[in-house]
Formats: structure tokens, C-alpha cells, sequence
């Protein structure tokens, strides 16, 4: 825009990582065919979520954890040339080293001197087969890990939604419960939307009290 | 997309409209908005996520929509909107769809293609229009309590403004649930200091950050300190909004000026704003941070804003238009470095019993006298009532006048006395010493 002196405005990058679930029981009932569906959904509004932060550049990264983790993406990719291409299940539940796999890029370096904090998005259907403690562990040892928000997402009543409570590490949070594939849908969006807005224009006590469109006690008969 | 409304759901108003919703428009922190159809046409619906809607919300509504605000500056809550076919307790309003030459300001501020016809002279204008739109919601005693750069829309071409999200917006005094965004909230806020509510006084601070961030692209606290800070976090949030704000131009201390090598972008805008919004911005950002009664007002925005953007001038190497002091030495071009040469301008002077007051307008290339520069205290800038007009004559190409765009004729004088009628559609060329009556006892005066 040559008219108004002035460049863009200086923004920070804003880490997203998701660790997603790829364990076998993921392919029950077709679980990973909704959350590859609910994720690609999502990308539309997670791009307009960061084109409504002027102030900060949202880079996304994937990490897939099942018989150990690897990384789905590795290279942290503008939201804005975001595709996805589908996760495929293969064995345990290994996310003690997705979360040592995320934490190895938690440093400074590879992180950058000045950044958002990034946000770690978890979605898991079960328990985790792994020492998951000390991964945690791990991240909670990054300058950057500490200071992530975190979002979990459990996906049907078998996942591990105290473990998931630890990873959260604040007693006023809960995992979202997805019971379905449209609440599945709803917290991946609400996920990679209301979790990017948070890290990049706090509200006072934004954190303590994350809006959620899934109340807890919602009861939808429509169960996997 | 999917939200919590699907696609043909019928819900219903207060007075028993019928609305079918069409689909989601997009979510936020608060609600879901969708595109619905109504008896009256298509509208937006914004639904509010289930916790949220509770009873104090409701009531806010209410007292929102029995305003019947009728004001084309304001998205406003128009009618309560329920599921009859829910047990769940659930409800939204409708409001007017945004027309889609109005965009959101994070385009302006990443300087996206599809805002680039913004121009100087626009800029200003949205700024003042933002500025007279919140001042028209004090003045009838009603705090918006969350001005942030979500909540203003702009069209690039005209400088119009639309504000939205006007559901927050309470009768000073009474609570909502939002705290406000961060970046635009009074320190006193930031702090939680015993006693500090969101209302007037905290708005008129958000008011300043929004006009800065909209002039200068950048954060009125975001200098040398918080390049010094590696997670902007909330924690360091409070410390630079909060507890240690300090005004990156702030004259007694210059701890937290910008960086020349990381923030170019305010250094550039900054050092081409006039100082009569220069001291505006000051004043607010040092003094009135502490004392929330020294923060600049709405009508003091207003006035400024007004006389800066009368002072726009063209320059006459590469064409672009650029501010000036209002009265002040002319400007060096902040795009090709040319000291601007100053045109012709205008005194205006309206006389109301034994005072008066007198304006100055810039005559640039394509500048415009407006009816509002008619009347000593105009209740609103109105850019589409246009009363005279610069404009370069068909044959002599770089002679301009100004040219009668009226009903009415009006009567030039010369210094030796002899006199001329301007009718309709013509135009006086911008010679010093002219005087035009205007009419109404309005007077103007071309001066070098």
C-alpha cells in the first residue's frame, strides 16, 4: 500500500503444534477419518483467526504419536498456505514421545529470541502406553513449553481425561469431551481458534475462563 | 462449516418473527454468527455459546434494543432471538449485515491489497469517525467497554465507519462480562486496581490505542521495553499495559523508544504526524495513564482530527498526499522527500451573534468544503454533503478553483470592492485576497 507512509505492522510469530493421536484405536468407528475431517474444517477459520491478530504470524506444525511420534509437518508452516494431508493410524499410544519430540523444539534455538506463546493442542481417544510423565516433563523444562497454552481434547469416554487434566497443568481446566464427530468438529475449531486468540491478545483472566461451545454436561445421544 | 445452529434450523424473535437460519458466518469469543433469513430480509444472528447466555446478558439486550438505535455508524442488537424447539436455554440477537465495502482494520494494519485504496485523507477520516461515533454513545451515557480493532469496520474508498459487537455496550455504571482485550485496556484495568471499572474514562484510554495503532501501525507501549521481553505473555502484558507503562514517545523518559533497526514502521509515521495530534497522543499516554480526567476526549480528537485532515496537502512531485500542521510550515514528503509547496487556502469564518470561529482548509487537489465546516459546532462530520469543491480548470491545465457545488449562487468580492456572482456548478479560481460570501453569513477568504 504505497498511499499511507508506514509499513505493516511488526507482529510475533505464534507457535501452533498439534500432537494428535494415531493409535489403533483410532481407526475404530472411523475416529481418524473425523479428526483428519474435523482439522481440515478447522483450517478456514484458524486462518481467519490469525488474519483477525495483526500482531502475531501463526505458523502450524503436526506431531502424530502411536507406536513412538513422529512429525506429521515438520516445518512450522504459515497458517495462510496450511494444507492438510491425512493421518493414518499405526499401533500404540506413545505421547510421552510426541510431547519429547515437541519439546526438543521448544528451546531457544530452534525457537526464536522474541515470539507468542505457542500452543500445544493434544487430541487423544486413550491411554497413554508410554512414560508420558517425564515428556511432560520435558516440555515443562522448555522456556517455551512452560509458558504454552495448552488445549486437550478427549475424544469418547476411554481417553485418559486426568492425564490429559495433568498435561493442562491448571486445576481450572478441563479437556474438552468429544463425544461425536460434530462435537469433535466443534472443539478442533474451537481449539485452533479461541487457543491462537488467547496467545496472541490476552483478555484479563482470558485463561482461567476459555468459552467453550461444548458445555460439559451436554447430552447428545449420538455416541460413537 | 458447522456451529452450533445448523443449516434450515428455524428459531424465533421476541414478537414471533420466524428465522431460518442460513449458515455461519464465523465465531468468536462470545457467540457464533450466522447468516439468517428473516420476514424482513437477510440479517446476521449472533448466538451466544451456552454459558454465556445468562440472564445478565439477556438483560443487557434488552435494554440495548429498547434503544431502537437508529444510527447508520452502529451494528446494532435489533430483536432477541430464541429456539422454540430447544430445552436448552439458548439465545441470540439479530442485527444488519455488515455490506461488503466495509473491512476490518487487521487488513489496514497488515497493509492488504484489499484495502490499498486507503489514502491519507481517508485514514483521517476513519479515525474521526470512529472518534464521533463512540462520542455519541457517551454523550447518551452508554460505555462500549470493549473498543478493540475487531469491533470497527472501514470502507478504504470513503473513510465511513461501521462499528459492531455493540452487544457489551452497557449504561455506565452496570457490569458485563467482558473484561477487554489486553492491548486497549486502561492500566487501572490492567491492574485490577480496587475500585477501576470498565466505563467512559477507561474507553476514551482504548479510544487513544485504537487511534494510535490506526495513524502510527503500531502499539502506543510496544517500544525498546518489549523487544527486551522474549514471551509476550499476559504476564509481560501487565507490565507493559499495566503496572510499567510507558509511552514510547514519552518526553521525560526515553527507556522505551522504538528500536531503529526492529521498528521502523512507527519511527516513519510517527515522525510525519502532525504535533497538534502529536501532544494529543502525549497528553493521554503520560499524563492521562495515571489520572484518567487527563485523558484526551472525544471532542478533542474530534477538533484536531478535523483540522488535520483540512490540512492535507498534495505534493507536488510524486502526487501523494500528505499531513501537515494545521497553520504550520509546510511538509517535506514523506514518500519522495520533496518539501511540499503549500496551496492556496481557505479561512472560513461563521459568526453566530458576536462570536465567531474560523476554520482553514487546506485548497489540495480534489480538497472539499463540507457543510459541517459551515456551522461553529457540527454535531458530525458528514463527507457527503459537499459544498464546494477544488477542482483544475478544463483548458488551463494547473490552474485550480473552487468550484460552487450548491443549490444556491455565491457572491465573490475583490480587495477594490467589485463583486461577482458564482452560480451553481462554477467555479472561482484560488487567488489570495478573494472574498466569498457563502451564505448564512458565512464567510471565506482565499490567504497564502
Amino acid at each position: 500500500m504505497s498511499e499511507i507512509p508506514g509499513g505493516r505492522m511488526a507482529s510475533r510469530p505464534l507457535h501452533f503444534i498439534w500432537l494428535l493421536d494415531c493409535s489403533g484405536s483410532m481407526s475404530i468407528n472411523g475416529k481418524i477419518g473425523e479428526l483428519n475431517f474435523a482439522i481440515r474444517e478447522a483450517i478456514p477459520e484458524m486462518q481467519q483467526a490469525a488474519r483477525d491478530n495483526p500482531a502475531a504470524s501463526l505458523v502450524v506444525r503436526a506431531i502424530t504419536f502411536a507406536s513412538g511420534a513422529d512429525w506429521h509437518i515438520a516445518e512450522p508452516t504459515p497458517v495462510e498456505q496450511f494444507t492438510w494431508d491425512d493421518v493414518h493410524t499405526y499401533g500404540g499410544t506413545d505421547m510421552g514421545a510426541a510431547f519429547r519430540l515437541a519439546a526438543a523444539e521448544l528451546r531457544t534455538p530452534p525457537m526464536p529470541e522474541r515470539a507468542l506463546r505457542p500452543v500445544l493442542a493434544v487430541v487423544s481417544d486413550g491411554q497413554p502406553t508410554d512414560d508420558w510423565r517425564s515428556g511432560l516433563r520435558e516440555i515443562d523444562a522448555t522456556p517455551w513449553g512452560k509458558r504454552a497454552v495448552r488445549v486437550a481434547i478427549a475424544i469418547g469416554d476411554d481417553a485418559d481425561r486426568s492425564m490429559l487434566k495433568e498435561f493442562l497443568g491448571n486445576p481450572e481446566l478441563e479437556p474438552i469431551l468429544a463425544k461425536n464427530p460434530k462435537q469433535l468438529v466443534a472443539a478442533i475449531r474451537w481449539a485452533s481458534t479461541v487457543a491462537v486468540k488467547n496467545a496472541s491478545t490476552p483478555t484479563v483472566e482470558g485463561d482461567k475462563h476459555p468459552t467453550s461451545p461444548l458445555s460439559s454436561t451436554d447430552q447428545d445421544e449420538d455416541v460413537w | 462449516m458447522n456451529g452450533m445452529l445448523d443449516a434450515g434450523r428455524t428459531l424465533v424473535t421476541e414478537s414471533g418473527d420466524k428465522i431460518t437460519v442460513e449458515r455461519l458466518f464465523g465465531s468468536g469469543g462470545q457467540g457464533e454468527v450466522y447468516r439468517v433469513r428473516t420476514p424482513h430480509g437477510p440479517q446476521a444472528l449472533k448466538w451466544y455459546y451456552p454459558q454465556l447466555a445468562d440472564t445478565r446478558q439477556r438483560r443487557i439486550l434488552e435494554s440495548l434494543i429498547d434503544r431502537k438505535w437508529n444510527d447508520d455508524r452502529f451494528l446494532w442488537p435489533q430483536a432477541i432471538v430464541i429456539d422454540p424447539h430447544s430445552s436448552r436455554p439458548g439465545f441470540g440477537y439479530l442485527m444488519d449485515v455488515r455490506p461488503s465495502r466495509f473491512h476490518d482494520l487487521p487488513a489496514l494494519f497488515r497493509r492488504d491489497k484489499a484495502v490499498s485504496a486507503t489514502t491519507l485523507r481517508t485514514l483521517v477520516t476513519v479515525a474521526l469517525h470512529t472518534v464521533e461515533a463512540y462520542r455519541t454513545l457517551h454523550s447518551k451515557g452508554i460505555a462500549y467497554r470493549d473498543i478493540n480493532w475487531g469491533n470497527i469496520f472501514f470502507d478504504p474508498k470513503t473513510g465511513d465507519v461501521l462499528v459492531c459487537d455493540n452487544d457489551n455496550a452497557v449504561v455506565e455504571g452496570e457490569t458485563t462480562q467482558v473484561a477487554g482485550t489486553m492491548d486497549f485496556m486502561a492500566p487501572e484495568l490492567v491492574r485490577g486496581d480496587q475500585g477501576a471499572r470498565p466505563g467512559i474514562q477507561t474507553d476514551l484510554h482504548a479510544l487513544a490505542v485504537l487511534l494510535f495503532l490506526l495513524l502510527m501501525n503500531h502499539h502506543p507501549f510496544e517500544g525498546a521495553l518489549a523487544l527486551r521481553i522474549r514471551c509476550m505473555d499476559e504476564a509481560a502484558k501487565r507490565r507493559l499495559y499495566g503496572t510499567h507503562p510507558v509511552f514510547i514517545y514519552d518526553p521525560d523518559d526515553t527507556s522505551n523508544r522504538p528500536d531503529p533497526g526492529e521498528q521502523t514502521t512507527v519511527i516513519a509515521t510517527w515522525s510525519v504526524l502532525p504535533k497538534i495530534l502529536r501532544d494529543l497522543f502525549t497528553e493521554t499516554f503520560t499524563a492521562g495513564l495515571w489520572t484518567p480526567s487527563r485523558r484526551v476526549r472525544e471532542t478533542q480528537w474530534r477538533d484536531a482530527l478535523s483540522k488535520v485532515l483540512d490540512a492535507i496537502t498534495v505534493c507536488g512531485s510524486c502526487g501523494k498526499q500528505n499531513l501537515a500542521e494545521p497553520g504550520g510550515p509546510p511538509p517535506d514528503c514523506w514518500h519522495c522527500g520533496h518539501r511540499v509547496k503549500l496551496p492556496v487556502r481557505l479561512r472560513i469564518t461563521v459568526r453566530r451573534g458576536s462570536l465567531s470561529t474560523a476554520r482553514d482548509i487546506t485548497l489540495a487537489p480534489q480538497a472539499r468544503v463540507y457543510a459541517h465546516h459551515l456551522v461553529d459546532d457540527p454535531d458530525r462530520h458528514d463527507f457527503t454533503a459537499v459544498v464546494g469543491e477544488v477542482t483544475e480548470h478544463a483548458q488551463q491545465r494547473g490552474r485550480f478553483g473552487l468550484t460552487n457545488r450548491t443549490d444556491g449562487a455565491w457572491t465573490m468580492r475583490r480587495p477594490d470592492g467589485s463583486a461577482q456572482e458564482v452560480p451553481p456548478g462554477r467555479t472561482v479560481g484560488l487567488k489570495p485576497g478573494l472574498l466569498l460570501e457563502l451564505g448564512g453569513g458565512v464567510e471565506a477568504v482565499f490567504f497564502d
